[in-house]
């Protein structure tokens, strides 16, 4: 059987995580930078006046086979 | 301590009671990453925090948690109004109803009462924070799930979407409390001393007794 | 940012809605600031949102009912509307809480 074993892959996947440099066994969140806000209405109907923090859910039962 | 004011974060207004969908929603008040859960735990360990930053944070984010607990048990309160009989002993609210009637007691959807075990206060700063991390995530996944049954009913919906939405939040800031203890500590071993119990240490492998 | 018209025209609905967008926006606000306490862009805001939102609060507890006991003075009619105004989880005209105040013996809600 042929290997697909790369001798280089954990170099290339060292050279693109963009977490590399951090120390390991770690949990990091990135920091939140600040920018425009929603509107005071459209606020508090989103539940973050912060446009990068809207994550809505969309989820639908299904995808099983 | 507290003050009150007499509102809700988000309103909630449900005109068509439902004792179902109230079984369900109650794991939310109650339940094992519901809000009571969420506030009891960053309000304990909010003593135990080493940075004076992290404990105004659990402060204050326990706070919200209170008016998200108000907010869910308004929401069984009113989807428990006026309902007859044989809606409370066709709906799988009969169990409930039996030991309280309508009223408001915090337990999970399956019947768990509230307690103390349902969260941990373990005064290490990472492993608190660490729980707080996923306790935020087990409560979105909560709102998800109930998502998927009242999505569909906007009255119930909206607010069960406001609460979920506060729930990211909340993970994105313990995450950057997380950052702030981790800049405390020395990156070659976070792990070497507990900062809100022990005395600051170098514990690195080479050394066979830790330096203090 | 100040985006609402007077708060003295207001209906009381229209109002308490004001207040809870900017008292949101103050919430939310005040958590960034907890892990971004020397963020300029932030701290600009927050002392509009507050000023705004006390204002408002101001207005609406002498207009219509106390939001907080801090603004619960005597009304005008001696009475401590404090306990006798709505709470926030009834629906006004459909039950919940039983509005007549005290355990009069004609109280329909019995």
């Amino acid at each position: 059987m042929k290997s697909t074993c790369r001798n280089t892959q954990s170099a290339q996947i060292f050279r693109s995580d963009p977490l590399a440099s951090f120390p390991i066994a770690m949990a990091y969140v990135p920091w939140q930078s600040f920018h425009k806000l929603y509107d005071f209405h459209e606020g508090l109907s989103r539940g973050t006046i912060f446009p990068e923090l809207d994550k809505p859910f969309c989820g639908r039962r299904g995808g099983y086979s | 301590m507290w003050n009150y004011e007499k509102r809700l974060q988000y309103p909630v207004k449900i005109t068509t009671p439902n004792a179902k969908i109230a079984t369900f929603i109650m794991s939310q008040y109650g339940g094992p990453d519901g809000e009571i859960g969420a506030s009891m735990r960053y309000l304990s360990q909010r003593f135990t925090m080493a940075d004076r930053r992290v404990c105004g944070l659990l402060t204050d984010i326990g706070t919200e948690e209170l008016a998200h607990l108000e907010m869910v048990s308004t929401i069984v309160h009113q989807l428990t109004r006026n309902l007859s009989m044989d809606e409370i002993e066709k709906s799988g609210f009969g169990p409930y109803y039996i030991d309280h009637t309508v009223a408001v007691w915090p337990q999970a959807a399956g019947g768990v009462p509230f307690n103390a075990c349902e969260f941990q206060s373990k005064g290490d700063p990472i492993t608190d924070l660490h729980e707080d991390l996923a306790a935020e995530q087990k409560a979105r996944s909560t709102y998800d799930n109930i998502l998927r049954v009242v999505g569909n009913m906007p009255e119930i919906a909206d607010p069960i979407r406001f609460l979920r939405a506060r729930e990211v939040v909340h993970y994105q800031r313990f995450g950057e409390a997380l950052r702030m203890i981790q800049d405390d500590l020395d990156s070659r071993n976070f792990y070497g001393y507990n900062p809100a119990f022990d005395r600051p240490a170098t514990c690195l492998p080479a050394t066979d007794t830790c330096q203090q | 940012m100040n985006q609402y018209s007077s708060f003295e025209s207001m209906t009381q609905t229209q109002l308490m809605n004001c207040i809870n967008e900017i008292s949101f926006a103050l919430d939310d606000l005040l958590l960034y600031l907890d892990t971004h306490p020397y963020d300029c862009n932030a701290l600009q805001y927050v002392n509009q949102f507050i000023r705004q939102r006390n204002t408002a609060v101001d207005i609406y507890s002498r207009r219509f009912a106390p939001l907080t006991i801090d603004h619960a003075e005597v009304a005008q009619d001696g009475a401590w509307n404090w306990i006798l105004q709505p709470w926030p989880w009834e629906i006004t005209g459909k039950g919940g809480c039983c509005s007549c105040g005290t355990m009069k013996k004609d109280c329909n809600t019995r």
